[in-house]
């Protein structure tokens, strides 16, 4: 909302306060002052000038020649078209660099012949008035010299301010001066209404409200005899401080008076009520209005209509009908004050995107009280306005306004206790008269009170009044919250527990950042496409199952399911800027829809059940929420090529899946983790974007915990990220890892005194055997009474060996509590060791 | 090496003369060889002596096997030459394994220096964590230590915990004022639009009285320079009976002290926010001048950085508390404000841009 102070002084006298006061004003009231714009008319200089000669030009029987007294050593030769240009006049004189309005620039220059530095101003050219007969004739006391603008007090300063949406009546320059003056404790001057003269003329029309939920009161004034002239030149210049632009004085007094009060007023060319009939009315289905941007506008039931007898005119509250608007040649007027459903223009409006100043005041609710009055002052307006311009005859009011209210809605009644007030606020002194006062200067009526209860009535314009708290705030609004203590609570000790998982997640976040990665966040949102380009279609459980109604853009139209995508996204982007080796990881959510329980043998996929099984702390299935999405705690990481670069210390290596192993294993590590976690192979269909020979799951007490892997060559190319080899990706299901923390079985740590002895044993075995396989052998042997550590550290294929073998060299590590063990002793063991191993896994040593 | 074992031996069953001129020869022999071995400064050179005078083929060691064999009355003056040789020679040797060791030390210290200036990569690589985190984590701490507990909301929530439930019906203008994201396929589903959907999930799961922190996500239709379609809040709440607007002061002013120093003063400004009543705007004095006036804070002194109150009666109905018997104060700011401010980041974008060389500009602890 933007108001101008000379405004504001018609309601409020602001008389020695500074800008800044008034401005500090609001804002300690809740209306925050965004921006303080003084309005200049022109640039440069426009001073005060007296006229000194004043000659026939030798060359132009309508131009003078003057000269003029602008307070310099030399008065300045000004060549002027004026008739009423003369000696002795006081004028405003625009010098030489100066710019008036409509980009007008002063130049020194030559007319016929003469020499001209500068030009004496009319009002036209000021900006004052739409036109005029002369030079503007200023009155003789003031000083040449001085600034036009600030001898006249012509500039104005407009304060632009943010008005929340629960203060309806603060969209109004009269509301705004209202709740100030209360601040200020000074007077609050209403302005007189039903000034004009009116006539004994009977309405044209009959008004009718058949929807009275979207209507509850409807005024209608008639003024005859108007003419579509300009405002005057006071009404245009607020309307511009204020944003609207000036049209004519029928359309400006509308305006005038919707900013004054809030209470937005339309105006109809009274020939173009057909029938002599308003009514307001639902829309029906199919119904369709041009609206007066030229639109044709589709209406639904809901929709509210004003309606003549034989269609729709406007579309109430929002914008008025083509076919009824003012035109150039209109001499009768029905203005409208209307009191229409927040609820209905609200829907009306969002749903044809066509939000208004009417409808935004609509919406927040208007005085439905002061309809009357708000037509009067209309009508004062622009009677006021033709007189002004000399309009001769001067408009007609009709005397009887018309005012359907059907049904008398009662003001709100509502009980503060001084008690409340001093309990909410945590103050212990209010006075009772301070109080009273205060609020009676926001209108508010004391109908009762006692010592501690007053009983007040709320005026219709603060519909943002509903309950006791709410005079509480103004009490504290007016009074200041900087008069509120300072004061820490005093409170029982007690606290609530807190979900340990908020902090195992910061755990998490610090684990993978000492292990060298870098936290990154990235938006939530996943187009299908990126999704394509990781082999996730339709069916697939990594499927997007929620999606935005509204996005803003077509990348952000789904929620993701995993922080791949993202992931991807922010590798891509690093490796176009040639930042290589990136190294990122994020702990997000992926949002799923709940997967419904199904008893018997069709259940859906496993990973489809382990992505949807229900996350924690919110999944208040109990109290009827079945559909709930479902929210996993991811961590994910990606490690881009290369994992180191080449350089003087080595060559450049690249990044593998081993590298990848390596970052959850180490993050297990720090939960205790590792022995628990089991690997396996990766199921192609359930990651699809997974180098299927290079990739793993871990499963932790035997719930997914996450997947490893390099990025399919496949997945890798469409995403351009082949080149150099493909990221290693990985992610994690922090609820997972918390829940399997601390259950697992963990080996006491024993300090051992006594030596290790080692043995190194290399198998031959097929290609197909893995290390899973060998530990497995291992912890199978029932043989072992010293072995404390199996660690390969060889693995071998190639030449040396037929194909479809390898080779996998071990160290057996044997040790024992007591004492320092014999070689025969190891040698016995490791026998039988290497027997078991051999059956088990078809090897033979080299 | 000139003296071989072999050649010792050689030397030994050849040699004329008697066991004392043998021994003299020796020692003459030993005392060239001695300087030799000096001249070499080789530690290997040493032991390679030793072995040739004192090994088991050694030269002194044939000279006492032959005295077993020499003539009774030459045996004493040749058993003291060759006992008095082989006592020098040992002593000799020692001394020279003495020097050996510095001969070892100087080598090493001889071998072309390190280029120290050459680069180096960290053990680990470095990692990081988000701005965002690490203020997070610094303001929790805070409240922790005020004994506030974390509580922790669904980013994806029901029009109820978002809106109705904090006096924001359908239909409300106020809905306006954060302008939301709507999943498609459930009615009444939306992005939550601010942390405080967790104060009802806490009410509805918890009783007073109440010290809740609760950090998070949200989302809102906007992005420019200064706004971002998801972005971070933290909203703290203090539910009791008897809670004051003059205790949020108190609060907010001693929580901004803590993590601001204590020469930080924070203000109030009367505002709106559906959900509380009397609701107020949270200004801080600006943390680049101190309160004189910059271009950061627009020559106010004071930074604009969250909203507060006293939580609304409706919002205690709306979970069924009785709203007479219970008072609280809630307060939020943004996370993502504060980390530029830390940081002087002047485009929140870039916080959500995944750029690695970004990123590792942030430390893991502060």
């Amino acid at each position: 909302m933007q108001v101008s102070l000379s405004w504001l002084n018609d309601y409020v006298d602001l008389s020695g306060l500074s800008t800044e006061a008034v401005a500090t004003a609001f804002t300690a009231i809740g209306l925050e002052v965004e921006a303080v714009e003084t309005s200049k008319i022109y640039s440069g200089e426009v001073v005060v000038g007296r006229i000194v000669t004043a000659q026939r030009h030798p060359n132009a029987d309508t131009l003078q020649v003057t000269t003029v007294d602008v307070g310099a050593a030399e008065p300045l030769a000004i060549v002027c078209g004026a008739p009423n240009a003369r000696a002795g006049l006081t004028v405003a004189v625009a010098m030489v660099g100066s710019e008036l309005p409509g980009n007008f620039k002063i130049k020194k220059s030559k007319i016929r012949g003469e020499t001209s530095c500068g030009m004496l101003c009319s009002e036209q050219e000021l900006a004052l008035s739409s036109e005029s007969a002369g030079i503007m004739e200023l009155d003789a006391t003031l000083k040449v010299g001085t600034d036009v603008a600030q001898a006249l007090g012509l500039g104005d300063t407009v304060l632009t301010l943010n008005v929340t949406p629960n203060r309806a009546d603060c969209s109004g320059v009269f509301g705004l001066a209202r709740d100030l003056a209360a601040k200020l404790q000074r007077p609050l001057k209403r302005p007189a209404l039903g000034l004009a003269k009116t006539s004994a003329v009977k309405p044209a029309i009959t008004v009718q409200i058949t929807d009275q939920d979207g209507c509850p009161r409807f005024v209608a004034l008639q003024v005859d005899q108007v003419a579509t002239i300009p405002a005057p030149a006071w009404m245009q210049k607020r309307l511009s401080a204020a944003g609207v632009r000036p049209i004519n004085l029928l359309v400006d007094a509308t305006n005038y008076t919707m900013l004054e009060f809030s209470q937005p007023v339309h105006a109809y060319d009274a020939r173009s009520i057909r029938g002599g009939r308003i009514e307001v009315r639902d829309a029906r289905e199919g119904e369709a209005l041009t609206t007066l941007d030229g639109q044709q506008r589709a209406l639904k039931s809901g929709d509210l209509l004003i309606c003549d007898a034989e269609g729709p005119i406007g579309l109430a509250g929002i914008m008025g009908g083509e076919n009824s608007e003012i035109k150039a040649d209109t001499t009768s007027l029905i203005i409208e004050v209307a009191a229409f459903s927040p609820r209905r223009i609200r829907r009306t409006a969002k749903r044809l995107g066509l939000r208004t100043e009417a409808s935004q005041r609509f919406e927040r609710g208007i005085d439905i009280d002061y309809l009357v009055n708000v037509a009067r002052r209309v009508a004062d307006l622009i009677v006021r306005g033709s007189e002004e311009a000399g309009l001769s005859p001067l408009p007609r009011v009709a005397a009887e306004v018309i005012d359907s209210y059907p049904g008398d809605i009662a003001k709100r009644v509502i009980a503060l206790r001084l008690s409340q007030a001093k309990a909410v606020l945590g103050i212990n002194l209010l006075p009772r008269d301070e109080v009273i006062a205060s609020l009676e200067r926001l209108e508010l009526e004391l109908l009762d009170s006692t010592d501690d209860r007053l009983v007040f009535e709320i005026p219709f314009f603060r519909g943002d009044l509903e309950r006791e708290v709410d005079l509480i705030e103004e009490v504290g609004r007016l009074m200041g919250f900087d008069k509120i203590p300072y004061h820490l609570p005093v409170m029982n000790l007690r606290t609530t527990p807190e979900d340990p998982f908020i902090e195992f997640q910061e755990h998490a976040r610090t684990a993978a950042a000492t292990l060298g990665l870098r936290e990154t966040i990235t938006f939530p949102f996943v187009a299908l496409t990126d999704l394509a380009a990781l082999g996730i279609e339709a069916g697939h459980p990594y499927y997007p199952s929620l999606s935005l109604a509204n996005p803003l853009a077509e990348s952000h139209q789904h929620m993701q399911t995993s922080l791949l995508p993202g992931l991807l996204r922010a590798v891509s982007a690093n490796r176009r800027r040639s930042e290589h080796g990136t190294r990122l990881f994020e702990c997000g959510r992926g949002y799923f829809s709940p997967v419904a329980k199904v008893e018997g043998p069709n259940q859906p996929p496993a990973l489809l059940r382990a992505l949807t099984r229900g996350s924690r702390h919110y999944a208040r299935r109990a109290r009827g929420e079945p559909n709930r999405p479902v929210e996993r705690h991811w961590l994910a990481a990606i490690l881009d090529q290369p994992w180191q670069d080449k350089g003087w210390a080595g060559p450049r290596v690249a990044t593998s899946f081993y590298q990848g192993k390596a970052a959850v294993v180490a993050i297990l590590r720090d939960f205790g983790l590792v022995a628990s976690a089991q690997w396996a192979e990766i199921k192609a269909a359930d990651y699809p974007f997974l180098h299927p020979g290079a990739a793993a799951t871990i499963t932790l007490n035997g719930k997914v915990a996450g997947f490893v892997g390099e990025l399919h060559p496949r997945t890798a190319a469409a995403l351009d990220l082949g080149e150099g080899g493909s990221p290693v990706v990985l992610e994690l299901d922090l609820e997972v890892l918390f829940d399997a923390k601390g259950k697992g079985q963990r080996a006491t740590p024993v300090l051992r005194r006594f030596p290790q002895v080692t043995r190194d044993v290399a198998f031959v075995v097929a290609t197909t055997k893995t290390h899973a396989d060998f530990l497995a052998a291992v912890k199978s042997c029932k043989a072992k009474h010293f072995l404390v550590a199996t660690s390969l550290f060889d693995v071998y294929a190639g030449d040396q060996l037929a194909p479809g073998q390898k080779s996998m060299a071990y160290r057996f590590a044997f040790q024992s509590p007591e004492r320092t063990l014999t070689d025969a002793e190891v040698d016995q063991e490791l026998t039988g060791l290497l027997g078991w191993v051999n059956t088990q896994v078809e090897a033979a040593q080299r | 090496m000139q003296h071989s074992d072999q050649s010792g031996k050689q030397q030994s069953s050849q040699a004329p003369g008697s066991l004392a001129e043998r021994a003299v020869a020796a020692g003459a022999a030993f005392t060239k060889d001695v300087a030799a071995a000096r001249a070499q400064r080789s530690p290997e050179g040493v032991e390679a002596l030793r072995l040739s005078y004192l090994g088991r083929k050694g030269q002194v060691t044939a000279l006492l096997e032959d005295l077993r064999t020499c003539s009774k009355e030459d045996r004493p003056a040749a058993g003291k030459a060759v006992n008095v040789l082989k006592q020098s020679i040992e002593r000799e040797i020692e001394a020279l394994k003495g020097e050996a060791g510095a001969w070892l030390v100087a080598a090493k210290l001889a071998a072309t220096p390190l280029d120290i200036h050459l680069p180096v990569e960290p053990w680990v690589p470095q990692g990081s964590l988000h701005p965002v985190t690490l203020i997070r984590r610094e303001i929790l701490g805070e409240f922790r230590r005020m004994g506030f507990t974390v509580y922790d909301g669904p980013e994806i929530d029901y029009d109820f915990y978002n809106f109705s439930s904090l006096n924001m019906p359908a239909d409300h203008p106020a809905r306006d004022m954060q302008d939301t994201f709507y999943i498609s396929e459930q009615e009444h589903l939306l992005l939550r639009t601010h942390t405080s959907n967790i104060q009802i999930h806490c009410l509805l799961n918890e009783k007073p009285p109440l010290r809740i922190v609760a950090p998070g996500r949200v989302f809102r239709v906007d992005s420019d320079p200064t706004h971002t379609p998801m972005f971070h809040q933290v909203e703290a709440f203090v539910i009791d009976r008897g809670i004051t607007f003059a205790h949020m002061k108190g609060t907010i002013d001693a929580f901004m002290k803590a993590v601001f120093g204590s020469s930080m003063k924070t203000r109030l400004r009367p505002s709106f926010f559906p959900f509380v009543e009397p609701g107020a705007e949270l200004d801080l004095q600006c943390v680049h001048c101190s309160g004189k006036g910059c271009r950061l804070c627009k020559q106010t002194g004071w930074l604009e950085v969250g909203g507060c109150g006293m939580i609304h009666p409706n919002v205690f109905e709306a979970v069924d508390y009785d709203s007479d018997a219970y008072t609280g104060f809630a307060f939020g700011f943004g996370i993502d404000r504060m980390a530029m401010l830390k940081y002087k980041l002047d485009d929140l974008r870039t916080l959500f841009e995944g750029s690695h060389d970004f990123l590792g500009h942030f430390p893991i602890f502060t």
